[in-house]
């Protein structure tokens, strides 16, 4: 049976709408049948809550884009988490100086996602080996520093995680600013089409003269980075850093990612799709909250929606 | 003589046996405790539950094309809830109050063990079929089912942990034939089919070929998909036997059991030579990697080292140890 000619044109036209929004398009339309399924759903303060919680994984997510597209992945980075919480709590506890802590805490973060690109760049490690030991070795480090929690913190500090401006939530703000500035890198730049072209095809990369290792070291270590910004945001946040903070973090981050639209075969990757993804992970668990579903359940639920997202995913790009 | 000696040195697993020997003699040096008996042996008694994983693992990695089972941990705290809920009477599940007395009906246990390896099955058959049909990432498929299946085991137990088994499975998880503690017995005699299987039957040619180059397998005429069904099924099993063996050595079922003991199988596999990028590997080295694990651990414990930094050692050692084949690979190739 063939379909006329205007009705497959619609179709297309309606595929590449979907294509173009993807993630956004679900957040949408889940959003308008939650909000069936709960009075309190569909609220400003309810999404601004949501937007809140997801900016932490949004901000990971956005490094994780690039690891993803790189061909790599990146387990390490909840532990960055727990790392950077970790040094910003015991810094700031020894010296009072909350600058210094802040910074060092940057500093840790990124030194381990350096580390992570040395081995997987240099070291031609494979990611998954490479992360997993910093993963290892992040998450005792934290235990090591600081085995409970340090609060106190300076208010100014504090207002990083919970402050307004403009009636939106600084971390927000700090997700959307980074959002728009790794997009600009991934998708306008000629760092971003090197990060994809050793995605998609590494030995090509290396031979049109590209520097591979450098690109990798450069993509982990930015990565690195941008955990340790959302580890100090979540420390701000909380009023508070403990060294367990981003215990299985990193599992939701690659979720987000690919629910966005990346392929874990590398030279894919949308910032915007991943901001996305986080979004939609933490919706789904604020409905489950106010529905007061087991967290037990939420798990079930949440893993199925990821199984959902890429096989549309896998069926859209099985299409092209 | 010096022929023998050399091919020894020149075996895929010598570069893990050397590791295994250099941390026993620094060891052994730093602690009067570790060269004891006792110790050797419990050391492989720790090492059985991660082993038995990482041989079904080892095959997962084998396929290629980012094999992984990352749902291995949770398949193994779903299917010894399941055992433990066959075991115990429902009106005696929930009361954690006291340690269970349970009767030793073969008929009852036979059952439980039915269910808990079904259980495993039936997990690895849902990634088989996420990872084939659908065609599925396996890091995806088995990251959801690794949620799911913690979710479940968590609900159908309501989170709560049961104390005592009856004493007959307690035995296959404490007792010892001569001296040989009866999990490593299991463990070995796994590992040894596991490892006939891969080396001399059609199973095992096709399990490299597929890992080798996925394309040419299929264009030779070989089922890749019941293939990849089989091996997340037979991983899923391992899972749930590695269940058995934890909830009998330590006389209770945790709905949390097993929680990143995929990370640790996978990183026995990679220890012992298997190669993420697949179609390279074998079950000497992944029982090999998982008792230098274990001994890493056990050493740390000996030496009081603070357990926060059990953790590193590990990750680092897992980073060292491929580092070094990798050179060592490097080198043999010439390259």
């Amino acid at each position: 049976m063939a379909s006329s000619p205007t009705a497959r044109k619609t179709g297309a036209k309606l595929l590449s709408l979907y294509d173009h929004l993807g993630i956004w398009l679900w957040l949408v339309v889940f959003a308008l049948l939650f909000s069936l399924l709960s009075d309190y759903f569909l609220s400003y303060a309810n999404f601004r809550n949501i937007l809140r919680q997801a900016s932490i994984f949004a901000i990971m997510a956005v490094g994780m884009t690039l690891v993803i597209a790189s061909g790599g992945i990146d387990l390490s980075v909840g532990s960055v988490i727990s790392f950077t919480s970790a040094v910003l709590g015991t810094v700031w506890q020894a010296t009072g100086n909350i600058w210094l802590a802040f910074f060092l805490a940057l500093l840790a973060g990124t030194l381990t996602g350096l580390a992570n690109g040395l081995l997987v760049g240099y070291c031609l490690m494979p990611p998954f080996i490479a992360t997993f030991g910093l993963m290892s070795a992040g998450a005792g480090f934290a235990f090591a520093l600081t085995p409970g929690s340090i609060g106190d913190f300076p208010p100014w500090f504090e207002y990083l995680g919970n402050g307004m401006l403009y009636r939106l939530p600084i971390p927000v703000i700090v997700m959307f600013v980074l959002g728009l500035l790794f997009y600009l890198l991934l998708n306008h730049r000629r760092f971003g089409r090197s990060v994809l072209a050793i995605g998609g095809n590494e030995n090509g990369a290396r031979m049109a003269g590209l520097d591979v290792r450098a690109v990798k070291l450069a993509v982990y270590t930015i990565n690195g980075a941008l955990a340790s910004i959302a580890g100090i945001i979540l420390c701000a946040r909380i009023r508070s850093s403990y060294p367990g903070i981003g215990l299985d973090m990193e599992m939701d981050v690659i979720a987000a990612t690919v629910i966005g639209g990346a392929s874990l075969m590398g030279g894919e990757g949308r910032i915007f799709g991943a901001i996305g993804g986080a979004v939609f992970i933490c919706m789904i668990q604020n409905l489950f909250n106010l529905l007061g579903i087991y967290p037990f359940m939420q798990k079930i639920i949440t893993g199925l929606f990821i199984v959902i997202a890429v096989f549309i995913n896998e069926i859209r790009s099985r299409r092209e | 003589m010096i022929n023998r000696f050399t091919s020894v040195l020149k075996a895929k697993e010598a570069g893990i046996i050397a590791w295994i020997l250099l941390v026993g003699l620094v060891s052994s040096i730093l602690s009067p405790n570790f060269l004891t008996p006792n110790n050797l042996v419990n050391i492989l008694a720790q090492s059985a539950v991660v082993g038995i994983m990482a041989i079904g693992m080892t095959m997962v990695i084998i396929t290629g094309g980012g094999g992984i089972d990352l749902s291995a941990g949770s398949i193994l705290g779903i299917s010894s809830v399941v055992m433990a809920m066959t075991i115990i009477p429902p009106e005696l599940f929930r009361d954690t109050a006291a340690m269970l007395v349970l009767p030793n009906d073969f008929w009852i246990i036979l059952k439980a063990l039915i269910f808990c390896l079904g259980t495993g099955a039936v997990c690895g058959f849902l990634n088989g079929c996420m990872i084939t049909w659908a065609k599925l990432p396996p890091f995806i498929a088995t990251l959801s089912l690794m949620a799911a299946a913690r979710g479940t085991a968590a609900y159908i137990s309501a989170g709560i942990p049961t104390y005592g088994m009856p004493t007959s499975l307690v035995y296959v998880g404490q007792g010892s034939i001569s001296f040989i503690p009866i999990p490593v017995l299991v463990m070995l005699a796994l590992g040894l089919i596991v490892h006939l299987a891969l080396t001399r039957s059609v199973f095992g040619i096709t399990l490299f070929a597929v890992g080798g180059n996925r394309e040419t397998a299929r264009f030779s005429g070989m089922n890749v998909n019941r293939l990849l069904i089989s091996v997340y099924v037979l991983s899923g099993v391992f899972a749930a036997i590695a269940g058995v063996i934890l909830s009998a050595r330590g006389n209770q079922v945790h709905p949390d059991a097993g929680t990143g003991y995929e990370l640790s199988a996978i990183g026995a596999s990679v220890i012992g030579g298997t190669s993420m990028m697949g179609g390279a590997g074998g079950i000497p080295g992944a029982i090999l990697g998982a008792i230098f694990m274990a001994e890493v651990q056990n050493v740390i414990n000996i030496l009081n080292i603070p357990v926060a930094y059990m953790k590193p050692v590990l990750g680092g050692l897992i980073v060292m140890a491929v580092l070094l084949d990798q050179w060592h690979k490097k080198r043999d190739t010439g390259e």
